[in-house]
């Protein structure tokens, strides 16, 4: 199926969805927040987490695990398995978690560098490849994720459309 | 009966948060009283008329926080402060400044005494520029805070961010999301002329900030919320 031709459903802030039809996952002005995307080549399966804290431990509202990184992945992993993927052929990407506020005092307001290593470690203890990474800087990213074929095309700022 | 509409929706979404409208007039008040303070100063600095549209204040669930004023992907520069009360360097809420981009660039010129129409893109003198009119700002808007509240409200020094307003809002909703499910959003928007929007002023005061604002106002500040 054509990219054009293809139905997008845009994942909003603290939401996770995985599906198993042909279709784009799209997160719209990223900041500080990530996006995390796993996809099963074998079965065409994929999912895309926008999440918005490092850890479910950070956060309040604990009814919303897609809201936290770490939380988000095990979630991902779980229903790409239920949905007959396997653990051990998930590929994922990570893109976002920018400072979009710039100023020497502001460390604290790296929130964005903290989802990326959460993301990091916890893929790294689930043993899930992560096979590509386009994270930091201070500007936004918008963010299209191809279920069938697993690329990613994003945008930041506003330079030129990108594919990792 | 739009109106009435929306004013119906924002009663089902405060008591589902379990607030109080009457609550919610109050602390908009804030944002009308310390909004004109800006609106006062930033006419003073650019030699224009700026004036208030409107302030309103809202529960926004968090992960909403970056759609509730404008499109995602607009392009805007912002100027952040953490509020701080007195000296003891709590954080009492959040401070965003928000000027369209187009906005930002005819403010600049003004500030520089630039000529109109001078300027395409913001250099790092004009983000100096925005910085300091946004410092200024938000300073206005405190010092009417402080004198309202009778304390002495104190701002970090600012930071300023420029590109999609979705990406920069999600700043504050990442740390609302960290202690609350939702947040309370005081917005005052500017206006000048024919320019239906020239800049907003959103102010996002912690539960301890609400409640000292509710005193002042003599409205029942014991908030039947979920924090």
């Amino acid at each position: 199926m054509k990219v054009e031709e293809m139905e997008e459903l845009i994942v909003p802030a603290g939401k996770y969805y995985v599906v198993s039809n042909p279709i784009r996952l799209a997160c719209i002005g990223l900041g500080s927040c990530l996006a995390i995307t796993m996809h099963d080549p074998r079965k065409g399966l994929g999912g895309l987490a926008h999440t918005m804290l490092p850890t479910y431990s950070d956060g309040h509202d604990k009814e919303n695990p897609g809201k936290y990184t770490d939380m988000a992945i095990y979630l991902m992993i779980d229903e790409l398995i239920e949905l007959g993927g396997h653990k051990s052929g998930l590929k994922a990407k990570i893109v976002g978690g920018a400072q979009m506020f710039q100023n020497p005092n502001t460390d604290f307001l790296d929130i964005g560098k903290r989802n990326i290593d959460s993301a990091i470690r916890t893929l790294e203890n689930e043993g899930i490849c992560l096979v590509s990474k386009h994270v930091g800087g201070s500007k936004g990213r918008n963010v299209w994720f191809d279920v069938c074929t697993g690329m990613i095309d994003l945008q930041m700022g506003r330079n030129a459309m990108i594919s990792i | 009966m739009k109106k009435k509409s929306a004013k119906g929706k924002q009663e089902r979404r405060t008591k589902s948060l379990g607030l109080d409208l009457f609550q919610m007039d109050a602390l908009q008040e804030i944002g009308n009283i310390a909004g004109a303070h800006v609106a006062t100063t930033l006419s003073g600095i650019i030699g224009e008329m700026i004036l208030v549209d409107f302030s309103e204040s809202n529960a926004i669930f968090v992960e909403n926080l970056p759609t509730s004023i404008g499109s995602p992907t607009d392009e805007v520069l912002a100027v952040y402060m953490k509020v701080c009360k007195d000296s003891k360097r709590k954080d009492n809420g959040m401070i965003f400044l928000v000027f369209p981009h187009e906005k930002a660039l005819r403010i600049s010129e003004l500030f520089q005494k630039k000529p109109p129409e001078s300027l395409k893109y913001l250099h790092e003198e004009d983000h100096a520029a925005i910085i300091e009119i946004g410092n200024i700002c938000i300073c206005s808007y405190l010092n009417a805070l402080s004198k309202f509240l009778d304390s002495v409200f104190v701002p970090t020094p600012p930071a300023i961010a420029s590109g999609m307003l979705g990406a920069i809002l999600q700043l504050p909703a990442s740390l609302a999301a960290e202690h609350s499910t939702y947040a309370i959003v005081i917005n005052t928007k500017f206006i000048r002329g024919k320019d239906k929007v020239y800049g907003f002023l959103m102010f996002i005061p912690d539960l301890e900030m609400q409640k000292a604002l509710l005193v002042r106002f003599g409205v029942d500040p014991e908030m039947k919320v979920r924090s």
